[in-house]
This record gives C-alpha cells, sequence and structure tokens, in this order.
C-alpha cells in the first residue's frame, strides 16, 4: 500500500510538470506577448522593446524557462507582470472566494440534485417525476450565465430582495454579524446559479442509477422481507448508486480551485476564474503559470481522493 | 518682450476656479458615487501602466498634472489652464519655460508638493530603466533646473508647437516616497501599499478584484464635492446597464451603443454622447501584391457602404470617418469629405487595374489569381465582429473574396508587427496633439510602429518634416490640411468610423463629463435628493 502511495506521488509529480512545462511552452511560444497591450500609435517601437527587456522576454525561451522552474522549486511563483505584486498573494486573494462559491454551489448541486433523484426513483414515471425529468433536462441544457443574469434581473432588479454582483456592498460594515450577513446575502445568486445548473445533471444521472439499482435483487430481496419502498431506496439503493458520484465529485474538486468562470464574471466575483482570464488577456506569463500549477495540483488531488474514497467505500475496487 | 511668447496663465485661473468645489457644496453628507468600471486598475503610477484609458482617467483623481488640458481641441490646439503651476512664461527664444507652482499643494502624506518632486518625475519619464512609455515624448525636454521649492526651469533643446503639452503630459508622483525605489525596480514594484497621492481624491480602501474606494482628500485646493467615489469591478457591460437601472450604481463610463436606447428610456438615467477620439478605419497590408495599387485601396473603399455599417453597428453612435484626423479636431481639413459609396465605380477602377471575372465564379481574378483577403478582427470585439460581416458581403458585390477572421489580441497584434495579414480592422484614440508622422510617414521600422500597414509616401514624408518645424500654429493647420489630402487621395486605409463616447448616470447626479477626460471637472460633481 506503501509503495502505491509513492508511486501514485511521483507520477503526481511528473503531471504537475508536464502539465507546467507545457503550459510555459504553449503560452511563451503564441503570437503576442504581454506589450501587445501597448496599443498607442504614437509610442515607438523602443517602447515596446523596454517592456519586454523588464518582464525578460528579450532572454531566450530556454533561459526564461529554467529560471521561471527554479524559482518554483523553491516557492518562489515570481511578481506578477500585470499586478506588480507577487503570484502567491494573488492567488491566495483570489483562492477563498472561489472555493467558498464553488464549494457551495456543489454543496447545493450535490444535496439538491440527490435529493430529487431520490424523490423521482421513489415515484418513478408519475407525473412529478416527469415534471423533474425536464425541469432538470432545462437546467442542464441552460447555460449558468443565462441562469445567472435571469435569477439577477428577478431577484436583484425587479424585486430588490438581493445584491446582484460582488461579495460585499461599498457600504458593508469592517467586521461582525452584519458583514457576515451582508457576505451571506450576496452568496445567494451565484451559488443559486451553480447549484441549479449542476442540480440537473446529478439528477439525471442519479435517477438512472437509483432505477437500476432498484432493479437488482438484493433490493427486490429487501422489498420481498417488507421493506418499504422509501426504505430499500434510502438505505439499500442510494449507498451504492451513489457509489460514481464519488468519482464525478473527485473530478469536480479542480473548479473549486480554478473557479467557474461564466458565474464569476456575471456577479463580478473576484475569484480564480476571473483573475486567471485577466491574466491570459495580459500574457501575465508569472500568474498564469501560479494558477495552472495549483489548477493542476487541484485534478491530481482530486483524483487521488475519488480513487481513495471510492477504493473505502467499495471493496470490490481496492488493490 | 515679445507678447505672444508671454503666456501667463492667470486668466484662465479665474475660469477654472469657477469650476472648482468652493466649499460651497453639501461635502460631509455622505455624497457617494458609485462608477461601474469594467476591469480592475492594474496600477496607480501612470510610469508602470500601459496607457489604458478608464486606468489614467482614474489616476488623473489622484494625481495633478502641472496644466489642466482644456476641452477646446475642437477650435485649436488645446489651451491650458493653471493646475498644479499657477503661472508659466516662456523666455524670449522659447527654449526656456518658467514655471512657479501653488504653494497650497500637499501630499497625503502631510509633505508639499514641490518643484523637486517635477524634477523627480521628469527623471522617472526620461528613464528607460523605469520602463517609462514618455521616454520619447520628453526628449526635446533637456532637463529641469530647480530655482526654489516653487519655481522651476524647464530646457528645451528645440522649438516647436507642442513644448507646454509635452512638459504637462504625465502626472506628477511624490519624490519623497517614490525615490527610495531606484528606477530599476519600477517595473515590478507594488506602489498601491501605502499610496500616497495628492488629488481631489485619495485612497481609503481596496479589495482587488472587486472594489477601489476613493475618498475626498480635504487638504486638496479644490476640494470635491462628492465625499466618496466607489469604483466597482463589474465586467458585464449587461450587468452594469442593468445595476444602473436598479439604482445600485450611478455612473457607467462607457455605454455600448446596443444599451443606449434602453437606458434613454428610464426616468432614473441620464445618457450623455459625445464624439470621442476613437478613429476606426481597415488597414490594408501594402506589401500585399493586390492592395499596392492606391486606385485598388480606393475602389475597396468605394465599394464599402460605410454609412450603413456605422448606423448597423453603432445605430447612431459614430459617423462615417473622412480622413486621419478626427472631423472634431481643429486641424481637420473641412474641405475633405468621406468618399461615397459607389460600387458601380469601385469595379470599374478594379477592371482598370486589370482584375476580371474570367473564369465566371463571381471572384475577380489577374494573372491567374483570385482576389481573397483576410480580414482579421480582434475576437473579443463583437462590434468589429459585426463589421467584418458587413465589409465581406460588400466586397462580395465587387467581386472580392474577404474571409473575416477573429484572431486572439494578442495574435492579432504580433501578425500586425511581422506584417502577416492582409487587412486588419483596427481603431486608435487620437490624441489631443495631432501628430500625423507617428501613423502615417513611412516608418523605418514597421514592428511596433503605427504606420504597420506599411504605407509610405515621400511628398507626405516632406511635408510632416515640415509640420515638426512650423513655427507657429497657423502655418502647422495649412500643412497638416496638405498631409491629410495626400493621405486621404492615397487610401492607404479605409477611413469607417468617428465613435461618440456613450455615458450613462443617475438623474441624481449633477455632472459635466467631456470628451477631453471622463472625470473632467469631477470637483463640481454632486449628488442631490432623489
Amino acid at each position: 500500500m506503501r509503495s502505491v502511495a509513492l508511486r501514485r506521488m511521483a507520477a503526481s509529480l511528473v503531471v504537475l510538470w508536464a502539465v507546467a512545462t507545457g503550459t510555459y511552452a504553449l503560452v511563451s511560444l503564441a503570437p503576442g506577448d504581454a506589450a501587445s497591450r501597448i496599443t498607442d500609435p504614437r509610442l515607438p517601437a523602443a517602447a515596446r522593446e523596454r517592456w519586454r527587456r523588464d518582464f525578460g522576454l528579450d532572454r531566450p525561451l530556454r533561459a526564461r524557462y529554467l529560471s521561471w522552474l527554479a524559482a518554483t522549486v523553491r516557492g518562489d511563483m515570481g511578481i506578477s507582470w500585470q499586478h506588480r505584486r507577487p503570484v502567491r498573494a494573488l492567488l491566495a486573494e483570489a483562492l477563498p472566494p472561489t472555493a467558498l462559491l464553488t464549494g457551495l454551489g456543489l454543496l447545493t448541486e450535490t444535496l439538491g440534485g440527490l435529493a430529487i433523484a431520490t424523490w423521482q426513483a421513489m415515484r418513478p414515471r408519475s407525473r412529478v417525476d416527469r415534471a423533474l425529468t425536464i425541469t432538470s433536462l432545462l437546467a442542464y441544457a441552460m447555460p449558468s450565465f443565462a441562469v445567472g443574469m435571469g435569477l439577477v434581473w428577478v431577484f436583484s432588479y425587479a424585486l430588490g430582495w438581493l445584491p446582484a454582483s460582488h461579495m460585499l456592498s461599498p457600504t458593508a460594515a469592517a467586521s461582525g454579524w452584519a458583514r457576515l450577513g451582508d457576505g451571506a446575502l450576496h452568496l445567494v445568486l451565484p451559488v443559486a446559479t451553480i447549484g441549479l445548473t449542476g442540480m440537473g445533471a446529478l439528477a439525471r444521472y442519479t435517477r438512472g442509477s437509483l432505477l437500476e439499482e432498484q432493479s437488482q435483487g438484493y433490493v427486490l430481496a429487501a422489498r420481498a422481507r417488507g421493506c418499504s419502498r422509501r426504505r430499500a431506496v434510502l438505505t439499500h439503493a442510494l449507498p451504492n448508486a451513489a457509489l460514481p458520484l464519488v468519482t464525478v465529485l473527485g473530478l469536480s474538486l479542480p473548479v473549486l480551485v480554478s473557479g467557474s468562470l461564466l458565474v464569476e464574471v456575471v456577479f463580478a466575483w473576484p475569484g480564480m476564474g476571473q483573475l486567471l482570464l485577466q491574466a491570459a488577456l495580459a500574457r501575465d506569463i508569472p500568474l498564469l503559470m501560479g494558477g495552472t500549477l495549483v489548477g493542476a495540483a487541484a485534478v491530481v488531488l482530486g483524483n487521488l481522493l475519488a480513487d481513495v474514497s471510492v477504493s473505502l467505500l467499495d471493496p470490490r475496487v481496492r488493490p | 518682450m515679445n507678447k505672444t511668447l508671454r503666456l501667463v496663465g492667470m486668466a484662465a485661473l479665474a475660469a477654472v476656479l469657477e469650476g472648482c468645489g468652493d466649499g460651497s457644496g453639501p461635502h460631509g453628507v455622505g455624497q457617494e458615487l458609485i462608477v461601474a468600471i469594467p476591469a480592475d486598475v492594474e496600477t496607480f503610477n501612470e510610469y508602470q501602466s500601459a496607457g489604458e484609458a478608464l486606468e489614467n482617467a482614474i489616476i488623473d483623481l489622484l494625481y495633478p498634472t502641472l496644466f489642466e488640458e482644456q476641452p477646446d481641441f475642437t477650435e485649436r490646439p488645446p489651451s491650458f489652464a493653471p493646475r498644479l503651476a499657477t503661472e508659466w512664461q516662456f523666455s524670449p527664444d522659447r527654449r526656456t519655460l518658467r514655471v512657479k507652482l501653488r504653494q497650497d499643494a500637499v501630499w497625503s502624506n502631510g509633505f508639499r508638493v514641490t518643484a523637486d518632486d517635477v524634477r523627480f518625475t521628469l527623471m522617472a519619464q526620461k528613464s528607460e530603466e523605469a520602463g517609462s512609455l514618455f521616454v520619447e515624448q520628453k526628449a526635446a525636454i533637456r532637463g529641469l533646473e530647480v530655482l526654489d521649492s516653487f519655481t522651476f526651469l524647464a530646457h528645451y533643446s528645440r522649438v516647436y508647437p507642442y513644448q507646454l503639452m509635452d512638459l504637462n503630459d504625465g502626472h506628477i508622483v511624490p519624490a519623497n516616497a517614490w525615490s527610495a525605489t531606484p528606477f530599476s525596480q519600477w517595473p515590478h514594484a507594488d506602489f498601491t501599499k501605502e499610496l500616497v497621492s495628492c488629488g481631489p481624491f485619495r485612497l481609503a480602501s481596496r479589495i482587488p478584484q472587486q472594489t477601489t474606494i476613493l475618498e475626498r482628500d480635504p487638504h486638496h485646493w479644490c476640494p470635491a464635492r462628492l465625499d466618496r467615489l466607489v469604483l466597482r469591478v463589474i465586467p458585464d457591460a449587461a450587468a452594469q446597464v442593468g445595476q444602473l437601472l436598479a439604482g445600485q450604481i450611478h455612473f457607467i463610463p462607457m455605454v455600448p451603443p446596443r444599451d443606449a436606447a434602453r437606458l434613454r428610456q428610464s426616468d432614473t438615467v441620464k445618457v450623455v454622447s459625445y464624439p470621442s477620439r476613437l478613429l476606426g478605419f481597415l488597414a490594408w497590408n501594402h506589401r500585399h501584391p493586390a492592395l499596392q495599387d492606391r486606385q485598388v485601396r480606393r475602389a475597396l473603399t468605394l465599394a464599402i457602404n460605410r454609412a450603413a455599417l456605422v448606423e448597423a453597428v453603432y445605430l447612431g453612435h459614430a459617423k462615417v470617418a473622412a480622413g486621419p484626423v478626427l472631423s472634431s479636431m481643429w486641424a481637420f481639413d473641412r474641405t475633405l469629405s468621406p468618399l461615397p459609396f459607389d460600387p458601380a465605380e469601385a469595379r470599374r477602377l478594379l477592371v482598370q487595374a486589370g482584375w476580371r471575372d474570367s473564369d465566371g465564379d463571381g471572384i475577380l481574378d489577374r494573372d491567374g489569381k483570385r482576389f481573397e483577403l483576410e480580414l482579421l478582427y480582434p475576437a473579443t470585439n463583437p462590434m468589429r465582429a459585426q463589421m467584418a460581416v458587413l465589409v465581406q458581403a460588400d466586397l462580395a458585390r465587387v467581386g472580392v473574396a474577404a474571409s473575416p477572421r477573429p484572431t486572439e489580441f494578442g495574435a492579432l497584434m504580433a501578425r500586425q508587427d511581422a506584417g502577416e495579414f492582409d487587412a486588419v480592422l483596427t481603431a486608435w484614440e487620437e490624441a489631443t496633439k495631432v501628430d500625423l508622422g507617428s501613423g502615417w510617414a513611412t516608418a523605418a521600422e514597421q514592428a511596433g510602429s503605427g504606420n504597420f500597414f506599411g504605407y509610405s509616401n515621400p511628398e507626405l514624408d516632406r511635408v510632416l518634416a515640415d509640420v515638426g518645424a512650423a513655427p507657429d500654429i497657423e502655418r502647422t493647420r495649412a500643412l497638416l490640411a496638405r498631409a491629410q489630402q495626400l493621405i486621404v487621395a492615397d487610401q492607404p486605409v479605409t477611413f469607417l468610423y468617428e465613435a461618440q463616447q456613450i455615458v450613462a448616470f443617475s438623474s441624481r447626479l449633477r455632472a459635466t463629463p467631456n470628451p477631453a477626460l471622463v472625470f473632467f471637472d469631477i470637483a463640481s460633481w454632486h449628488m442631490v435628493p432623489p
């Protein structure tokens, strides 16, 4: 077991290095660079060249890459070219809002999806089941920005109940319950957007698994022993049907750190998605690479956690 | 002393003081203006900035310039009113400018603003190490001689019409706070920590990527009537409009034309549009064999229905451009008008240039080569995407096959610099300093130049060289008119549009945004009760 764990860790490091190297090469070799942002036609070519030199872009690619790699290994992610601040500080600022938003979104999505699927599985082919199936499909098919904008129009602009964007009001208190309450109100609409759009897919997926499990011998045997349908679904079928969901949720972990870009844009949420989009547009290589490394680490960790969880829950897949 | 050489700003001072928040307004009673900005401010140090217009407008709220450029560029080269400088006077040979600074200007850390700050700023502007974008612009200013704390002499190496403007460009920064950071570290230094400023506002708090709050600086010589200016980052234009209508924000500096009509229907919102300095054009690559012929370029311009394009894309918030100088500028040659939309004449000119549809496929050809063009535009710009389709349709009617190609901005700039394109839909912000040399003179090196399309006309180069040496404004105006005529005759690009800037704000706000600067005269802005 220990050697398996060591092998997985070594493989993870190789994956991280490969992702980082590939991304560095792609971003550096793509046409354009940080100086492309200077568009004033009055400025001579020399001005842009000075920018390139200041960011080290006049050095050969291999030298730049090796410097970056050596610094990264030492834990120094460099200074963002766009924000003139340490990349580590920028990521540390953007990660908590993203984790909070997507974490609550995933929780809403999971709990909501499971509840709907269970409800449907206990009343298959009923009117409610059909109605929920259509609703789930609609939610699944709707792009998240459209759902977000719809919610904003209704609950913020028309009814005025909830704030339309940001994490806090400009007049929010500096600390205490008032600030917490203000933050909670700002979370409602973006969390609902992520939850509603993800809930549909999860409900569709789990409903199918639950119906399949209900036709299995162990569920039929439980029913034959006089177990109610509700109890058979909740205590027998659901734990087995939920197993594949662990893998799905494990794979969702990267979203916790890389963010949900469209939702962040619609709600002006100061998270990782927006930060990395701006970095990509500005060709801010240090920031882009920092974000890539964190995202890749989350993918590796998510996979690892999913594998471990499944093997703990299902003895059949243990090594 | 020759009176025309004396530029004393006392009269203009009176004009500015009239518009200055003179303390009579209701400040101190919670006057707050919430402004939507599409992206966060990256730096408050102008000498680190890539020159984005809105960022510069925000920096202008925190740092002073020597003079206040007036929005009178429609009639003459911009005049200047006092700001940090109260008086200025040229020497008889115009090679030295004596400037007197106001004595009541104070940095937010309590230090006085002195001539040493101005000298330090010029050093930063001329520093290649600092990565300054002002190096070339300040080249004619040899140096600054400090006479006393509030008086200095600026020495010029030559005489030219824009001496005052070149000295004024760029904000004065605090030597007492920023000189501790060597210029070599400026490109990567964070100046936001403990920001020292001297403007009508100062930094109160900041949550990156979300909100920056500026508060009124009570020590400023022209105190603002607003207590707080809240800059909210709202990347989505539709969300900005929705929040303005819902009363959650008060000011949008740039409204897309498609939203202007909807906003105008609201009783709680005012929409103001005015000529911006954005000139849009379709640049033809002069290295392309077909596009080297000016008759062909003229034909392509005649083939494009620019009035219809402007109406369809800008919905009445732009006009067709006639040439390289905006029609709202003092230097515009009023004898020029846009070339007409004339597909028949376009076809005739193309046939004259040897382009015929010899195989009957609807596409012109010459020497076995079809007239095909790739039309690049920035992928993130939906208005240019719309224009590209309209241009494609118009050119197809005269037998030219144009393929619109959305291109990532960095990649687009790289292809422009490398000359690897046929045509690019682009635009640039014209400066109030009319300088045709940077965009239209033969470029020694095309990479990074305004003239990335490779246009060259020796006669124009001679005229533009004369403009640089012109002693007075009337001679400059005549030379610029000649230059415009030569450029329009050559049609190195197809001039498409002069856009308007649309600003929307709460009807509670009393404000006067104008084409010079979106926050111009902000000291007098204030909110009235609903």
